[in-house]
């Protein structure tokens, strides 16, 4: 236990926490001392001197921020020469500060306004002509810099230096002159730029997207969550008039700490997008025409009941998407299993991902890591913040990965299997363990390794052997481990392996895949094989407990998955399809497969908050949704904590929140059961009653804040992991094709929001130099890039980072649909790359 | 009298190595390397009551002791940056006795038990770091640097580092700041380079002059060093002199010599023979003297007993006719300048001073002013991150302490009434 100290402050006894600063000891009494310089989240810098206290025995004022209490100690905030140093440094400040207030963001939300009210002076005595600087400063695609605000508090400095170790902005001259910048000709451009509007304490700093919009006063704000990553960054929704203004990071040391990426910070205008649908859609005569809900839900209802009164409800099947809330996902589940359908599933080309076994603040403790198979910085943001804090503190990283991440600099070891050979290299170093200590490992795996030498696996995955040895030792060898798999692992053989790997050293999962939610909509039970909580269909006591709770009976057939789903249509099987928040044209593996069974569909029903391609070819009726910021649901974040996502305005037109829209659809179909719910807390609600691991979550209001995590066990498989090969090889190409997401493309709303247009790198595909020099490709010039349904054209990125003999193409671009190409899980896809010739415009 | 520190300076070729040696340079390393232990060194320099010349004046083996037991590495930085306004006594030490300085370096290095030293060097002094860096080359050639020297086992390198032309890289934390290859920021204090200096180790921080007495201790003994200056201020002093004086230039003399016997013996007395209208006893930033401190011996407490201090022992001498304001704004500019810009007293208060100090001049004043130059000095001591702020304020109140009519009359009148308008640019 951390030994306590007791000192006085004004008189007052005040016991805290060894290490705690006078400002935070007084902070605690309820005593202000102001402070400008000072940010909980940074090092103590003393830089404002503001906070100046007297301490009795130390000679002079002391700042209150960078002194540690001491037993004993007696502080005095409030004596005279405290007092005159407050309205000194206040009046310094104002003598070159432009007092623009009227129009500054910060106007309402100052520190420097607040404490000149609080402790400064009425009057001026400075006659001098004030000092210009520059203004309106362009310092990245996100932050404006008015150089006269600054008060030079050095957060922002600080920021980049000790959280991003990126030094991206800095203090240029000296004396007077100081100014903060980029290095000449450099651009501000992090992915967490936007922080630094968050911290700093004046208007200096503002958000591109943001600035002259509102004054501070006329925002309302709610606390919410992100719902464009698996983070789930906690953070703050604000707007006015029914616009959705800005978000801005809260406080949550379990989860984002604070900070939010970039694309978290302006994702959201895309509330305000005018390509958003205002009213439902209902195709007639081949063009789909605005109509009522009203009638849009019956002709829903006609063309579902049709089917299923001609071929039964398994001629019926839901697509679910990872961007759905939990509540939405859980009533589409419930949906489909009470009109006899097991045809459920949101997976597109993604494995369901394992329990989470530790939580971000063990990931930015632990001793070791092992990244498999994931960027965070592309994939997960805020976790690469939080790997480098591990890596800082002594923590080792080793990385397994087709390309060189950013991370990699910070990486003991990096590992590079040959496409399709990363399953073989999970078992090679199971296998290792068994050879190290035999009886390591459950009987049924040994089988599953027994044939992987480490030869061989050095030949199969071209790793090196030793290297690989080191890996297995640093895994065995710390008992703050943990083994983070990312979205580059699709397949649910290789996660067996790595749920393996991590159980026979010790080491705890932390999973993520390309879609936001895709953990909790994988717990809401939207898979074919799974009931919500997970359980397996034959678990008897979770049927029966769902009926009563459902007052239907359930269709506890396992049903068609989203890859079996297709074949089925085009069959004429399956002959009404359900879709809300999925683009399968564009965002299913086989899309020529997806197009043929769409057509063959008799019924399709979508519910968007956008006219995606697939709605638009294949739709009977469009329900428009509404979109985070308009509806309140829940999340869980690939930690397993849950965070409520609130409604801060209404939807747009006559959008209606998607859970609502499932739960009108159900009654609309006459699904047996109630349907009625006042609110989406009353969904959740019901979730913790479904699902034993949700059971203490509920919405808790308390200060505004809702905040749960919650531990679940189940069995990643019952199966024990399966003896692996190199994965199956398809397409005719000679270059090995690796896609994943790119952060500010990777949300097909979030593209569209101002702050994120043009942050994305226009449409490219990553190639290693010599395979560039081979096949005639130079860095920038237009290639076609040919897969198993058909060719890209993108824009060549000639770099090192490639492994040779691949080729990146990322998940999602704007305008392109990458699968296409054909990638997925399991297969190595080969694909042909050649230059384009460029026209003469 | 006898010349210690300053024993080899005009000797040809005194910065050479041979020259060093025939004038029995490199004695004293040889004795310390093999008859004394560390802290034997330590409790020498301890017992010699040298103090520091850089211009805090604190007690050097004091300083010493205050490192850390059983922390390592340890570093031994030597303050070479020399920019304070009147003071260039260094300067004259590295470039004509740069082994005496090596040898001073040598011996403290070892008390405290530091295997690398650097000297940081003031940018400008061009010569200095070429002499420094071609004396560190022979002393390396002859053995007394590098490893196992003289045989001893104890290893020691040592580094010059060029400064890059900014005063406040003098002051030893942004000295630290600068050498880890960052802008020369000055530190929070603590924690205090001792514990926690260069790369977060043990570190030692020493003036050049320092350093430098630290052979002639251990060649004569404490109890000679002791012999001159006063009690609390014993030994040996360099002596800047400059200003309105005949003969300015870098004299060697016992501490609690008085001021008078500097400026008229030594210095020839003032231009033309005006009065003494004021001094700034040590260095820019201690306060003015007038004529009536004359007698003041120059020791670090007579000189605190008379308002000022004796800081690096750089003494300008200003004459009757010369404006105080034209003064203190030119220094005022200069600190303005220099400052970092890290906190606000410093950042803002100092250029506020320098600009009410020019308006002052420009004869643009009010009477007001006055009482806010003090109230601004009041925001600025003991209160700025670094000791800058000090600095800066004692020209400021000991001018309008004892030359308020200066003041006056630029407010008054307007303009400048010196009989010698000597305008200071
Ligand atoms: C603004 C400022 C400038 C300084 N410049 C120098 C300098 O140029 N040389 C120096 O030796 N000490 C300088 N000092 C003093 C150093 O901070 C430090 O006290 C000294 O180097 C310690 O050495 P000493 O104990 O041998 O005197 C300066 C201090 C301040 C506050
Ligand atoms: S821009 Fe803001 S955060 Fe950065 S130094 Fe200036 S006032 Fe501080
Ligand atoms: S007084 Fe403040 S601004 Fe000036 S040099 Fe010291 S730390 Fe820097
Ligand atoms: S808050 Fe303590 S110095 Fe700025």
């Amino acid at each position: 236990m951390d030994q306590s100290v007791t000192l006085k402050i004004d008189g007052r006894d005040v016991t805290v926490p060894a290490g705690t600063t006078v400002l935070e000891a007084a902070r605690m009494a309820g005593i202000e001392i102001p402070s400008l310089c000072n940010h909980a989240r940074l090092l103590p810098a003393g830089l404002c001197r503001l906070c100046l206290v007297e301490i009795e025995k130390v000679r002079g004022l002391q700042p209150a921020c960078a002194s540690i209490v001491r037993e004993g100690m007696v502080v005095h905030t409030d004596t005279p020469a405290v007092q005159h140093n407050r309205r000194m440094v206040l009046e310094l400040l104002c003598t070159n500060h432009p007092l623009d207030c009227p129009v500054c963001d910060a106007a309402g939300d100052c520190r420097l306004q607040d404490y000149v009210f609080r402790y400064g002076r009425t009057t001026s005595r400075f006659v001098e002509e004030k000092r210009r600087k520059g203004k309106a400063i362009r310092l990245g695609p996100a932050v404006i810099l008015d150089q006269e605000r600054c008060v030079l508090c050095q957060r922002c400095v600080r920021f980049c230096e000790e959280v991003l170790d990126d030094r991206q902005l800095a203090v240029f001259q000296r004396g007077a002159s100081s100014r903060i910048s980029t290095m000449p000709g450099a651009v501000f451009d992090s992915r967490f730029s936007g922080n630094v509007v968050d911290l700093c304490p004046v208007g200096a700093l503002t958000d591109r997207t943001f600035r002259f919009k509102a004054r501070n006063w006329e925002l309302t704000g709610l606390p919410s969550v992100c719902a464009l990553c698996p983070v789930g960054c906690r953070m703050t929704e604000e707007g006015r008039e029914g616009r959705l203004l800005r978000v801005r990071g809260r406080e949550a040391p379990e989860v984002n700490d604070g900070w939010l990426c970039d694309l978290g910070r302006t994702g959201y205008g895309f509330t305000e997008h005018p390509n958003r649908l205002r009213h439902p859609l209902v195709r007639r005569d081949g063009h789909l025409e605005p109509a009522s809900w009203d009638e849009a839900l019956t002709a829903l209802a006609r063309g579902f009941g049709a089917v299923i009164e001609k071929a039964g409800p398994r001629a019926v099947a839901v697509l679910g998407s990872p961007r759905l809330t939990n509540e939405t996902a859980y009533l589409l589940t419930r949906l489909a299993r009470a009109l006899g359908t097991g045809n459920v599933d949101y997976r597109l080309g993604t494995a369901a991902p394992a329990p989470a076994q530790a939580t971000l603040s063990d990931l930015r403790q632990a001793e070791v890591i092992l990244l498999f198979q994931g960027d965070p910085s592309e994939e997960a943001p805020i976790l690469e913040l939080w790997v480098k804090q591990a890596v800082k503190r002594g923590g080792r990283l080793y990385i397994v990965h087709p390309r060189t991440l950013a991370l990699e600099r910070y990486a003991t070891g990096a590992y590079r299997p040959r496409p399709g050979s990363e399953a073989v290299l999970i078992a090679g170093i199971l296998s290792m363990l068994e050879q190290g200590k035999p009886g390591s490992l459950p009987l049924e795996w040994r089988e599953a390794v027994s044939g992987l030498g480490p030869t061989q696996v050095a030949s199969l995955t071209g790793c090196d052997r030793e290297a690989i040895r080191l890996l297995a030792e640093a895994l065995v060898g710390s008992p703050r481990a943990i083994i983070a798999y990312g979205a580059g692992l699709r397949d649910e053989q290789t996660l067996a392996l790595v749920a393996a790997l991590a159980k026979a050293t010790g080491a705890r999962l932390l999973g993520w895949d390309g879609g936001p939610n895709s953990r909790g909509v994988a717990d809401m039970g939207l898979l074919p094989d799974r009931l919500p909580g997970r359980a397996p269909l034959a678990d008897a006591a979770a049927t029966a407990a769902l009926e009563r709770l459902w007052q239907a009976p359930l269709s506890c057939q396992p049903g068609l998955s989203a890859t079996e789903l297709w074949p089925e249509m085009r069959r004429g099987e399956v002959r009404a399809l359900y879709v809300a928040g999925a683009d399968p044209v564009t965002q299913a593996p086989n899309p020529q497969l997806v197009e043929e069974a769409l057509a063959h569909a008799t019924f399709v029903a979508m519910q968007e908050a956008f006219l995606t391609p697939t709605a638009e070819r294949f739709a009977h009726v469009v329900l428009p949704a509404a979109v985070p910021g308009e509806e309140d649901g829940s999340l869980t974040n690939l930690a397993g904590g849950v965070g409520w996502q609130r409604a801060l305005i209404a939807p747009l037109g006559e959008a209606r929140p998607s859970w609502r829209i499932v739960a009108d659809v159900a009654k609309a179909l006459a699904a047996p059961g109630a349907w009625e719910y006042a609110d989406a807390a009353q969904v959740l609600a019901e979730i913790a009653q479904a699902i034993p691991a949700y059971a203490g979550v509920e919405v808790v209001t308390t200060g505004g804040y809702f905040d749960a995590r919650y531990e679940y066990e189940y069995a990643l498989t019952d199966q024990p992991p399966a003896a692996p090969a190199p994965a199956r090889v398809a397409g005719t190409g000679d270059l090995a094709l690796t896609t994943g997401p790119v952060l500010f493309d990777r949300d097909i709303m979030a593209r569209h929001a101002p702050g994120v247009v043009g942050r994305a790198a226009e449409a490219f595909a990553a190639i290693h130099p010599e395979d560039a020099e081979r096949l005639g490709i130079t860095d920038g010039a237009p290639i076609e890039v040919r897969g198993l349904f058909g060719a890209l054209t993108l824009k060549a990125r000639v770099s090192g980072a490639c492994a040779q003999g691949t080729v990146f193409v990322p998940e999602e671009l704007s305008e392109l649909s990458v699968n296409r190409l054909g990638a997925q899980p399991g297969v190595v896809v080969m694909v042909e790359v050649k230059p384009l010739a460029v026209r003469p415009d | 009298m006898d010349k210690f520190l300053l024993r080899n300076v005009g000797v040809p070729d005194s910065h050479h190595i041979e020259v060093y040696l025939s004038r029995g340079g490199y004695e004293s390393w040889r004795r310390v390397l093999t008859s004394m232990q560390p802290q034997a060194v330590v409790d020498l320099v301890k017992s010699s009551g040298l103090r520091g010349r850089g211009g805090a004046g604190f007690p050097t083996g004091m300083k010493w002791g205050f490192v850390p037991q059983g922390v390592y590495p340890r570093y031994l930085v030597c303050n070479a940056d020399e920019g304070e306004p009147g003071t260039c006594k260094d300067r004259v030490l590295m470039e004509n006795d740069p082994h005496l300085v090596l040898e001073g370096i040598a011996i403290s290095s070892y008390a405290i038990e530091a295997h690398l030293a650097f000297i940081y060097v003031r940018g400008e002094f061009t010569l200095s770091a070429e002499r420094l860096e071609a004396a560190i080359a022979e002393a390396h050639a002859h053995g007394f640097l590098g490893k196992n020297i003289l045989g001893s086992g104890y290893d020691l390198d040592i580094v010059v580092h060029r400064g890059a032309g900014a005063y406040i890289c003098g002051e030893e934390t942004a000295l630290l700041t600068s050498l880890e290859g960052e802008r020369g920021n000055p530190r929070l204090k603590p924690p205090f380079p001792a514990t926690e200096g260069l790369y977060r180790k043990p570190t030692v921080i020493n003036n050049v002059e320092t350093l430098a007495n630290v052979p002639l201790i251990v060649q004569y003994g404490a109890e000679w060093y002791k012999s001159m200056g006063t009690e609390k201020s014993p030994g040996i002093k360099l002596f800047a002199l400059s200003g309105q004086v005949k003969r300015p230039g870098v004299y060697e003399l016992p501490l609690g010599t008085p001021l008078r016997t500097l400026i008229e013996e030594y210095g020839g007395g003032t231009l033309e023979n005006r009065p003494v209208k004021a001094v700034i006893p040590g260095g820019s930033s201690a306060p003015m003297l007038t004529a009536a401190h004359l007698d003041t011996p120059l020791d670090y407490e007579s000189i605190a007993a008379a308002g000022s201090m004796l800081g690096s022992g750089a003494v300008i001498v200003i004459a009757e006719g010369t404006c105080i304001v034209s003064v203190v704004r030119r220094l005022i500019e200069f600190y303005a300048h220099e400052d970092c810009g890290q906190c606000i007293p410093g950042r803002e208060g100092i250029a506020w001073l320098a600009r009410i100090l020019e308006r002052i001049e420009a004869g643009q004043g009010r009477e007001e002013d006055l009482d806010l130059l003090l109230d601004i000095c009041d925001g600025l001591s003991g209160r700025s991150l670094c000791p800058l702020g000090d600095a800066v304020v004692g020209p400021v109140r000991s001018s309008l302490k004892h030359f308020r009519d200066d003041y006056l009359a630029h407010i008054r009148t307007g303009q400048c009434v010196q009989p010698v308008a000597v305008t200071i640019a």
